[in-house]
Protein backbone atom coordinates (compact mmCIF):
# COMPACT_ATOMS: atom_id res chain seq x y z
CA UNK A 1 0.00 0.00 0.00
CA UNK A 2 1.34 3.35 -0.84
CA UNK A 3 2.32 5.33 2.69
CA UNK A 4 -0.34 7.23 3.68
CA UNK A 5 0.26 11.00 2.98
CA UNK A 6 2.41 12.81 5.37
CA UNK A 7 1.48 16.41 5.00
CA UNK A 8 1.56 18.19 8.28
CA UNK A 9 -1.79 19.57 7.51
CA UNK A 10 -3.20 15.59 7.66
CA UNK A 11 -4.45 15.29 11.32
CA UNK A 12 -4.64 11.67 11.48
CA UNK A 13 -6.14 9.06 13.55
CA UNK A 14 -9.05 6.59 13.50
CA UNK A 15 -12.71 6.97 13.49
CA UNK A 16 -13.67 5.28 16.86
CA UNK A 17 -12.27 8.37 19.23
CA UNK A 18 -9.46 9.15 17.66
CA UNK A 19 -9.28 11.13 14.52
CA UNK A 20 -8.63 11.54 10.79
CA UNK A 21 -8.20 15.07 10.31
CA UNK A 22 -5.60 14.99 7.18
CA UNK A 23 11.33 14.77 -22.72
CA UNK A 24 17.68 12.21 -30.13
CA UNK A 25 15.42 14.01 -31.66
CA UNK A 26 15.84 13.71 -35.38
CA UNK A 27 13.92 17.24 -36.21
CA UNK A 28 10.96 16.80 -38.28
CA UNK A 29 11.68 18.32 -42.06
CA UNK A 30 8.85 20.90 -41.38
CA UNK A 31 9.50 22.43 -38.38
CA UNK A 32 10.49 25.66 -37.98
CA UNK A 33 14.23 26.74 -37.61
CA UNK A 34 15.38 28.75 -34.42
CA UNK A 35 15.68 32.14 -35.00
CA UNK A 36 19.13 32.62 -33.07
CA UNK A 37 21.47 30.25 -31.25
CA UNK A 38 22.71 31.96 -27.56
CA UNK A 39 26.42 31.45 -28.36
CA UNK A 40 29.21 31.36 -31.18
CA UNK A 41 29.50 27.55 -30.63
CA UNK A 42 28.30 25.89 -33.57
CA UNK A 43 25.02 23.52 -31.71
CA UNK A 44 24.52 20.16 -32.73
CA UNK A 45 21.29 20.19 -34.61
CA UNK A 46 17.95 20.34 -33.42
CA UNK A 47 19.72 21.48 -30.09
CA UNK A 48 20.64 25.34 -28.94
CA UNK A 49 24.15 25.51 -27.06
CA UNK A 50 23.81 27.54 -23.45
CA UNK A 51 27.28 28.41 -22.52
CA UNK A 52 28.91 27.99 -19.38
CA UNK A 53 28.21 31.14 -16.85
CA UNK A 54 26.66 32.51 -14.11
CA UNK A 55 22.56 32.75 -14.34
CA UNK A 56 19.67 34.26 -11.97
CA UNK A 57 17.10 31.97 -11.43
CA UNK A 58 14.02 31.63 -9.57
CA UNK A 59 11.41 34.38 -8.02
CA UNK A 60 11.97 36.64 -5.01
CA UNK A 61 9.48 35.69 -2.63
CA UNK A 62 9.08 32.24 -3.17
CA UNK A 63 9.79 28.88 -1.23
CA UNK A 64 10.22 26.35 -4.20
CA UNK A 65 12.56 28.44 -6.22
CA UNK A 66 13.49 31.50 -4.57
CA UNK A 67 15.42 34.17 -6.49
CA UNK A 68 19.46 33.21 -6.43
CA UNK A 69 22.40 33.03 -9.11
CA UNK A 70 24.01 29.72 -10.21
CA UNK A 71 26.87 28.65 -12.14
CA UNK A 72 26.14 25.94 -14.66
CA UNK A 73 28.14 24.37 -17.24
CA UNK A 74 27.55 24.72 -20.54
CA UNK A 75 24.95 22.09 -22.49
CA UNK A 76 22.69 21.57 -25.18
CA UNK A 77 19.33 21.63 -25.52
CA UNK A 78 16.87 20.21 -27.70
CA UNK A 79 14.55 22.88 -29.55
CA UNK A 80 11.62 20.91 -29.52
CA UNK A 81 10.05 18.58 -27.04
CA UNK A 82 10.24 15.05 -27.35
CA UNK A 83 7.07 13.61 -30.36
CA UNK A 84 5.47 10.95 -30.35
CA UNK A 85 7.44 9.91 -33.43
CA UNK A 86 10.96 10.24 -31.65
CA UNK A 87 9.38 7.85 -28.66
CA UNK A 88 7.76 5.63 -31.17
CA UNK A 89 11.54 4.84 -32.50
CA UNK A 90 12.70 3.93 -28.99
CA UNK A 91 9.96 1.65 -28.11
CA UNK A 92 10.44 -0.06 -31.67
CA UNK A 93 14.07 -0.42 -30.88
CA UNK A 94 13.94 -1.18 -27.56
CA UNK A 95 10.38 -2.98 -27.06
CA UNK A 96 9.81 -0.72 -24.10
CA UNK A 97 6.74 -0.85 -21.87
CA UNK A 98 5.71 2.44 -20.49
CA UNK A 99 4.49 2.28 -16.91
CA UNK A 100 0.74 3.22 -18.17
CA UNK A 101 0.75 0.47 -20.36
CA UNK A 102 2.27 -2.12 -17.38
CA UNK A 103 -0.32 -0.50 -14.84
CA UNK A 104 -3.00 0.79 -17.11
CA UNK A 105 -3.34 3.45 -14.70
CA UNK A 106 -3.04 6.65 -16.87
CA UNK A 107 -5.18 9.84 -16.06
CA UNK A 108 -6.56 11.47 -18.68
CA UNK A 109 -9.01 14.98 -19.09
CA UNK A 110 -12.11 15.30 -21.04
CA UNK A 111 -14.24 18.58 -20.28
CA UNK A 112 -16.42 18.77 -18.06
CA UNK A 113 -14.05 17.86 -15.25
CA UNK A 114 -13.96 19.90 -11.93
CA UNK A 115 -10.55 21.74 -11.67
CA UNK A 116 -7.97 19.42 -11.07
CA UNK A 117 -9.84 16.44 -11.77
CA UNK A 118 -9.10 14.10 -14.02
CA UNK A 119 -9.72 10.50 -15.32
CA UNK A 120 -8.08 7.55 -15.20
CA UNK A 121 -8.71 5.38 -17.76
CA UNK A 122 -6.88 1.65 -18.61
CA UNK A 123 -6.71 1.97 -22.24
CA UNK A 124 -4.58 5.52 -21.95
CA UNK A 125 -1.16 5.13 -22.65
CA UNK A 126 1.66 6.99 -24.61
CA UNK A 127 0.01 5.02 -27.94
CA UNK A 128 -3.56 6.55 -27.05
CA UNK A 129 -2.68 9.57 -25.04
CA UNK A 130 -6.25 10.40 -24.13
CA UNK A 131 -7.60 6.71 -24.14
CA UNK A 132 -9.04 4.58 -26.69
CA UNK A 133 -12.00 6.21 -27.17
CA UNK A 134 -10.45 9.84 -27.79
CA UNK A 135 -8.26 8.03 -30.76
CA UNK A 136 -4.33 7.37 -31.06
CA UNK A 137 -1.34 9.17 -32.46
CA UNK A 138 -1.59 8.04 -36.07
CA UNK A 139 -2.56 11.50 -37.40
CA UNK A 140 -0.15 13.04 -33.77
CA UNK A 141 3.11 12.18 -34.57
CA UNK A 142 4.83 15.29 -34.32
CA UNK A 143 3.14 16.40 -30.79
CA UNK A 144 4.88 15.66 -28.15
CA UNK A 145 4.91 12.40 -26.33
CA UNK A 146 2.35 12.38 -23.35
CA UNK A 147 0.65 9.77 -20.87
CA UNK A 148 4.71 8.89 -20.19
CA UNK A 149 6.11 8.66 -16.46
CA UNK A 150 9.25 10.51 -15.10
CA UNK A 151 10.62 6.86 -15.39
CA UNK A 152 9.61 6.30 -18.92
CA UNK A 153 10.92 9.73 -19.89
CA UNK A 154 14.61 8.57 -18.08
CA UNK A 155 14.21 5.39 -19.87
CA UNK A 156 13.99 7.02 -23.20
CA UNK A 157 16.63 9.03 -22.11
CA UNK A 158 18.90 6.23 -21.43
CA UNK A 159 18.66 4.56 -25.13
CA UNK A 160 19.14 8.08 -26.97
CA UNK A 161 22.23 8.82 -24.68
CA UNK A 162 20.69 11.97 -23.95
CA UNK A 163 19.52 12.71 -20.68
CA UNK A 164 16.91 14.75 -19.22
CA UNK A 165 17.18 18.36 -18.24
CA UNK A 166 18.12 19.67 -14.87
CA UNK A 167 15.73 22.27 -12.91
CA UNK A 168 17.98 24.82 -13.08
CA UNK A 169 19.01 24.10 -16.88
CA UNK A 170 15.23 24.34 -17.95
CA UNK A 171 15.06 27.56 -16.10
CA UNK A 172 18.00 29.13 -17.70
CA UNK A 173 17.38 27.98 -21.11
CA UNK A 174 13.60 28.92 -20.73
CA UNK A 175 14.17 32.06 -19.24
CA UNK A 176 16.85 33.16 -22.53
CA UNK A 177 18.39 36.02 -20.85
CA UNK A 178 15.44 37.16 -18.89
CA UNK A 179 14.86 38.27 -15.46
CA UNK A 180 11.04 39.11 -15.60
CA UNK A 181 8.26 35.87 -15.15
CA UNK A 182 7.76 35.38 -18.65
CA UNK A 183 10.52 35.29 -21.53
CA UNK A 184 7.93 37.92 -22.99
CA UNK A 185 7.89 39.99 -20.58
CA UNK A 186 5.53 40.07 -17.45
CA UNK A 187 2.23 40.44 -19.48
CA UNK A 188 0.66 37.30 -19.29
CA UNK A 189 -1.79 38.25 -21.60
CA UNK A 190 0.46 37.35 -24.43
CA UNK A 191 0.93 33.57 -23.78
CA UNK A 192 -1.69 33.27 -26.42
CA UNK A 193 1.37 34.10 -28.86
CA UNK A 194 4.00 31.85 -27.76
CA UNK A 195 2.30 28.49 -26.24
CA UNK A 196 -0.48 26.19 -26.02
CA UNK A 197 -1.99 26.28 -23.23
CA UNK A 198 -6.02 26.35 -21.82
CA UNK A 199 -8.06 30.03 -22.28
CA UNK A 200 -11.71 28.89 -20.67
CA UNK A 201 -12.36 30.27 -17.34
CA UNK A 202 -13.02 26.49 -16.05
CA UNK A 203 -12.03 22.92 -17.41
CA UNK A 204 -15.95 22.18 -18.02
CA UNK A 205 -16.04 23.52 -21.81
CA UNK A 206 -13.45 22.46 -24.33
CA UNK A 207 -11.72 25.17 -24.90
CA UNK A 208 -9.94 25.68 -28.89
CA UNK A 209 -8.89 29.69 -28.18
CA UNK A 210 -5.38 28.91 -29.51
CA UNK A 211 -6.49 26.09 -32.46
CA UNK A 212 -6.03 23.33 -29.89
CA UNK A 213 -7.75 21.80 -26.84
CA UNK A 214 -5.17 18.76 -26.08
CA UNK A 215 -1.45 18.77 -27.26
CA UNK A 216 -0.41 20.88 -30.61
CA UNK A 217 2.45 20.34 -33.10
CA UNK A 218 6.14 20.91 -31.41
CA UNK A 219 7.70 24.39 -32.81
CA UNK A 220 3.53 25.52 -33.31
CA UNK A 221 4.03 29.16 -31.63
CA UNK A 222 6.58 31.43 -31.67
CA UNK A 223 9.81 30.46 -29.90
CA UNK A 224 12.06 32.45 -26.80
CA UNK A 225 14.32 34.44 -27.72
CA UNK A 226 17.00 31.69 -27.93
CA UNK A 227 14.61 29.60 -30.33
CA UNK A 228 13.11 26.83 -28.18
CA UNK A 229 9.64 26.03 -28.46
CA UNK A 230 7.06 25.17 -26.21
CA UNK A 231 8.92 26.30 -23.54
CA UNK A 232 5.45 26.92 -21.60
CA UNK A 233 2.15 25.25 -21.80
CA UNK A 234 1.80 21.88 -24.51
CA UNK A 235 3.54 19.60 -21.93
CA UNK A 236 4.62 19.95 -18.82
CA UNK A 237 8.25 18.71 -18.98
CA UNK A 238 10.53 16.44 -16.53
CA UNK A 239 13.59 17.89 -15.16
CA UNK A 240 16.04 16.00 -13.16
CA UNK A 241 16.63 17.57 -9.48
CA UNK A 242 15.14 18.08 -6.29
CA UNK A 243 13.72 20.80 -4.40
CA UNK A 244 14.97 19.68 -1.38
CA UNK A 245 17.50 16.96 0.27
CA UNK A 246 14.67 15.30 2.20
CA UNK A 247 12.11 15.37 -0.28
CA UNK A 248 10.03 12.26 -1.13
CA UNK A 249 12.29 9.68 -3.66
CA UNK A 250 9.04 8.88 -5.20
CA UNK A 251 8.47 12.79 -6.26
CA UNK A 252 9.79 13.99 -10.13
CA UNK A 253 9.05 17.78 -10.96
CA UNK A 254 8.40 19.32 -14.10
CA UNK A 255 8.05 22.73 -15.26
CA UNK A 256 6.42 25.34 -17.95
CA UNK A 257 3.16 23.99 -17.62
CA UNK A 258 1.04 22.20 -19.87
CA UNK A 259 -2.47 22.79 -22.69
CA UNK A 260 -4.20 22.02 -19.41
CA UNK A 261 -3.00 25.16 -17.46
CA UNK A 262 -4.78 28.48 -17.85
CA UNK A 263 -4.69 31.39 -15.67
CA UNK A 264 -7.42 30.92 -13.53
CA UNK A 265 -6.02 27.38 -11.97
CA UNK A 266 -2.81 26.66 -12.09
CA UNK A 267 -1.17 29.35 -13.85
CA UNK A 268 2.25 27.71 -14.04
CA UNK A 269 3.14 28.27 -17.72
CA UNK A 270 5.96 30.78 -16.70
CA UNK A 271 9.87 31.07 -16.01
CA UNK A 272 9.45 29.87 -12.36
CA UNK A 273 7.25 27.77 -10.73
CA UNK A 274 8.16 24.20 -10.31
CA UNK A 275 5.10 21.60 -10.25
CA UNK A 276 5.69 18.19 -8.70
CA UNK A 277 4.53 14.79 -8.99
CA UNK A 278 4.78 10.98 -8.42
CA UNK A 279 7.64 9.33 -10.50
CA UNK A 280 5.51 6.60 -11.99
CA UNK A 281 2.27 8.78 -12.60
CA UNK A 282 1.27 9.31 -16.38
CA UNK A 283 -0.74 11.88 -17.23
CA UNK A 284 -2.11 13.29 -20.95
CA UNK A 285 0.15 16.67 -20.16
CA UNK A 286 3.18 15.19 -19.39
CA UNK A 287 6.32 15.19 -21.46
CA UNK A 288 9.50 16.12 -21.61
CA UNK A 289 12.58 17.74 -23.91
CA UNK A 290 16.78 16.37 -23.85
CA UNK A 291 19.75 17.34 -23.27
CA UNK A 292 22.48 16.32 -25.04
CA UNK A 293 26.17 15.60 -23.90
CA UNK A 294 28.80 17.48 -24.93
CA UNK B 1 17.55 -5.14 -30.42
CA UNK B 2 17.92 -4.91 -26.71
CA UNK B 3 15.80 -3.88 -23.24
CA UNK B 4 15.90 -0.66 -21.62
CA UNK B 5 16.86 -1.78 -18.13
CA UNK B 6 14.50 -0.53 -15.39
CA UNK B 7 17.38 1.06 -13.38
CA UNK B 8 15.47 4.13 -12.28
CA UNK B 9 12.47 2.45 -10.39
CA UNK B 10 12.72 3.71 -6.90
CA UNK B 11 9.29 1.68 -5.64
CA UNK B 12 6.73 0.17 -6.25
CA UNK B 13 5.19 1.54 -9.03
CA UNK B 14 1.30 2.09 -8.55
CA UNK B 15 -0.87 3.51 -6.49
CA UNK B 16 -2.28 0.96 -3.84
CA UNK B 17 -6.04 0.46 -3.62
CA UNK B 18 -8.34 -1.97 -2.08
CA UNK B 19 -10.27 -4.26 -4.66
CA UNK B 20 -13.41 -3.88 -5.03
CA UNK B 21 -14.85 -6.36 -3.21
CA UNK B 22 -12.98 -5.34 -0.26
CA UNK B 23 -13.75 -2.03 -0.53
CA UNK B 24 -17.37 -2.52 -0.77
CA UNK B 25 -16.91 -4.99 2.00
CA UNK B 26 -16.17 -1.96 4.78
CA UNK B 27 -18.71 -0.96 6.80
CA UNK B 28 -19.28 2.62 6.38
CA UNK B 29 -17.03 4.55 8.80
CA UNK B 30 -14.32 2.39 7.82
CA UNK B 31 -14.84 3.13 4.07
CA UNK B 32 -14.45 7.07 5.63
CA UNK B 33 -11.54 6.14 7.54
CA UNK B 34 -9.94 4.80 4.45
CA UNK B 35 -11.18 7.61 1.98
CA UNK B 36 -9.82 10.18 4.73
CA UNK B 37 -6.79 8.77 4.59
CA UNK B 38 -5.25 7.29 1.38
CA UNK B 39 -5.60 8.72 -1.72
CA UNK B 40 -5.76 6.08 -4.39
CA UNK B 41 -5.12 7.94 -7.61
CA UNK B 42 -2.18 10.14 -8.56
CA UNK B 43 -2.03 14.12 -8.24
CA UNK B 44 -1.16 15.80 -11.80
CA UNK B 45 1.86 18.09 -11.87
CA UNK B 46 0.75 21.23 -10.90
CA UNK B 47 -1.76 20.36 -8.06
CA UNK B 48 0.13 21.85 -5.62
CA UNK B 49 0.61 25.14 -8.00
CA UNK B 50 0.56 27.82 -7.17
CA UNK B 51 1.98 27.83 -4.07
CA UNK B 52 0.09 29.37 -1.58
CA UNK B 53 2.81 32.04 0.21
CA UNK B 54 2.02 33.56 3.75
CA UNK B 55 -0.58 31.65 5.07
CA UNK B 56 -0.77 33.36 8.38
CA UNK B 57 -1.07 37.05 6.96
CA UNK B 58 -3.64 35.64 4.27
CA UNK B 59 -7.52 34.27 3.67
CA UNK B 60 -7.47 32.71 0.46
CA UNK B 61 -10.45 31.95 -2.01
CA UNK B 62 -9.99 28.76 -2.66
CA UNK B 63 -7.79 25.49 -0.27
CA UNK B 64 -4.46 24.10 -0.94
CA UNK B 65 -3.31 20.84 -2.13
CA UNK B 66 -3.05 18.88 0.79
CA UNK B 67 -2.20 15.23 -0.39
CA UNK B 68 0.41 15.64 -1.91
CA UNK B 69 1.81 13.14 -5.34
CA UNK B 70 -1.89 11.66 -4.48
CA UNK B 71 -5.60 12.32 -5.37
CA UNK B 72 -8.92 11.14 -4.17
CA UNK B 73 -9.91 8.27 -7.14
CA UNK B 74 -13.83 8.76 -8.76
CA UNK B 75 -15.10 6.13 -6.69
CA UNK B 76 -13.71 7.94 -3.36
CA UNK B 77 -15.02 11.11 -4.67
CA UNK B 78 -18.08 9.08 -5.42
CA UNK B 79 -18.16 7.87 -1.72
CA UNK B 80 -18.26 11.43 -0.55
CA UNK B 81 -21.40 12.55 -2.89
CA UNK B 82 -23.11 9.11 -2.02
CA UNK B 83 -22.76 9.08 1.44
CA UNK B 84 -23.50 12.99 1.86
CA UNK B 85 -25.82 12.92 4.75
CA UNK B 86 -23.38 10.03 6.64
CA UNK B 87 -20.63 11.53 5.66
CA UNK B 88 -21.22 15.13 7.50
CA UNK B 89 -22.40 13.41 10.55
CA UNK B 90 -18.96 11.19 10.77
CA UNK B 91 -17.11 14.42 10.01
CA UNK B 92 -18.66 16.50 12.41
CA UNK B 93 -18.34 13.79 15.18
CA UNK B 94 -14.80 13.85 14.78
CA UNK B 95 -14.33 17.50 14.70
CA UNK B 96 -16.41 17.73 17.46
CA UNK B 97 -13.91 15.46 19.27
CA UNK B 98 -10.89 16.59 17.92
CA UNK B 99 -11.08 20.26 18.48
CA UNK B 100 -9.47 20.12 14.95
CA UNK B 101 -10.21 20.24 11.32
CA UNK B 102 -7.89 18.98 8.94
CA UNK B 103 -7.41 20.39 4.90
CA UNK B 104 -9.17 16.88 3.94
CA UNK B 105 -12.08 17.62 5.91
CA UNK B 106 -12.73 21.15 4.62
CA UNK B 107 -12.27 20.14 1.52
CA UNK B 108 -14.82 17.78 1.88
CA UNK B 109 -17.18 20.18 3.46
CA UNK B 110 -16.87 22.69 0.90
CA UNK B 111 -16.95 20.62 -2.21
CA UNK B 112 -20.36 18.88 -1.02
CA UNK B 113 -21.47 21.68 0.57
CA UNK B 114 -21.69 20.80 4.50
CA UNK B 115 -23.36 23.80 5.80
CA UNK B 116 -24.57 22.00 8.38
CA UNK B 117 -20.78 22.05 9.91
CA UNK B 118 -21.25 25.81 9.94
CA UNK B 119 -21.04 25.99 13.91
CA UNK B 120 -18.54 22.89 14.49
CA UNK B 121 -16.30 24.83 11.86
CA UNK B 122 -16.31 28.38 13.61
CA UNK B 123 -16.33 26.38 17.28
CA UNK B 124 -12.63 25.11 16.35
CA UNK B 125 -11.52 28.76 15.01
CA UNK B 126 -12.78 30.18 17.96
CA UNK B 127 -10.22 27.84 20.19
CA UNK B 128 -7.27 28.09 17.44
CA UNK B 129 -7.31 30.99 14.89
CA UNK B 130 -4.02 29.61 13.15
CA UNK B 131 -5.56 27.67 10.77
CA UNK B 132 -7.07 30.82 7.99
CA UNK B 133 -8.34 27.92 5.91
CA UNK B 134 -11.29 27.43 7.91
CA UNK B 135 -12.49 30.79 6.59
CA UNK B 136 -11.90 30.09 3.17
CA UNK B 137 -14.19 27.17 3.28
CA UNK B 138 -17.30 29.27 5.20
CA UNK B 139 -16.91 32.02 2.09
CA UNK B 140 -16.65 28.94 -0.21
CA UNK B 141 -20.46 27.73 1.15
CA UNK B 142 -21.95 31.11 1.02
CA UNK B 143 -20.51 31.18 -2.40
CA UNK B 144 -21.80 27.94 -3.45
CA UNK B 145 -25.50 28.99 -1.70
CA UNK B 146 -25.60 32.44 -3.22
CA UNK B 147 -25.81 34.09 -0.70
CA UNK B 148 -26.96 37.34 -1.08
CA UNK B 149 -25.29 39.22 1.44
CA UNK B 150 -22.07 37.65 0.79
CA UNK B 151 -21.93 37.83 -3.23
CA UNK B 152 -22.65 41.35 -3.13
CA UNK B 153 -19.53 41.56 -1.26
CA UNK B 154 -16.17 43.63 -1.78
CA UNK B 155 -14.67 40.42 -0.54
CA UNK B 156 -16.70 37.92 -2.85
CA UNK B 157 -15.59 40.40 -6.08
CA UNK B 158 -11.70 40.52 -5.13
CA UNK B 159 -11.88 36.59 -4.42
CA UNK B 160 -14.22 35.07 -7.10
CA UNK B 161 -15.88 37.54 -9.48
CA UNK B 162 -13.07 38.62 -11.59
CA UNK B 163 -12.09 37.43 -15.28
CA UNK B 164 -8.70 38.79 -14.56
CA UNK B 165 -8.09 37.07 -11.17
CA UNK B 166 -5.84 34.56 -10.93
CA UNK B 167 -8.52 32.65 -8.82
CA UNK B 168 -5.97 30.30 -6.90
CA UNK B 169 -3.86 33.05 -5.66
CA UNK B 170 -6.61 35.51 -5.00
CA UNK B 171 -6.46 36.49 -1.34
CA UNK B 172 -7.67 38.66 1.64
CA UNK B 173 -5.41 40.47 4.11
CA UNK B 174 -5.63 38.51 7.48
CA UNK B 175 -6.97 41.43 9.51
CA UNK B 176 -9.03 40.95 12.98
CA UNK B 177 -12.04 42.96 10.58
CA UNK B 178 -11.97 40.55 7.87
CA UNK B 179 -11.82 37.58 10.34
CA UNK B 180 -14.87 39.11 12.18
CA UNK B 181 -16.43 40.28 9.45
CA UNK B 182 -16.69 36.55 7.70
CA UNK B 183 -17.73 34.26 11.03
CA UNK B 184 -20.83 36.91 11.13
CA UNK B 185 -21.72 36.87 7.60
CA UNK B 186 -21.12 33.09 8.17
CA UNK B 187 -23.12 32.83 10.94
CA UNK B 188 -26.20 34.82 9.76
CA UNK B 189 -25.95 32.67 6.58
CA UNK B 190 -26.37 29.63 8.37
CA UNK B 191 -29.16 30.84 10.68
CA UNK B 192 -31.13 32.14 7.62
CA UNK B 193 -30.76 28.17 6.31
CA UNK B 194 -32.15 26.78 9.52
CA UNK B 195 -35.17 29.07 9.78
CA UNK B 196 -35.80 28.02 6.25
CA UNK B 197 -35.71 24.97 6.89
CA UNK B 198 -38.05 24.96 10.28
CA UNK B 199 -40.83 26.89 7.97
Amino acid sequence: MMPLATNTRLVLSFLTCTALLIQQPARSPQLPVPCAPPSHTHPKPGFIAVPAGIYPIGKKGSGRNPLRTIHIDSFHISIYETTNRQFAAFVAATRYITDAERYRNAMVFEPGLGEFRWLRDSTANWRWPSGITRGGIRDLMDHPVTCISYRDALAYCTWAKMRLPTLEEWEIACRAGTRTDYFFGSDDRRICEYANVWHGRDHLKADFTDGYMYTSPVGSFKPNPWGLYDMYGNVFEFCTGKLSPTESPTLAHGRGGSWWCSKNSCHSFNSYDIGSINIHASFSNLGFRVVSPP
Amino acid sequence: MRTVEDSNAISDASTTALSDSAYNALPLDEQFTYNMIHAEDYSQMCDGLPVHDDEAGRIYGLTTDFFGEYSWSQRQIDFFKDNRDSVHLLMKRVIDQQGSVGMNFLYIIAKYNAVDLIPSLIDVYRKDNSNHYILTVLMLLMKANNYSDFVQSTSYKKLYSSDDSHNYTAFLTYNKANEDLIIRRATNFYNSRKQSSNH
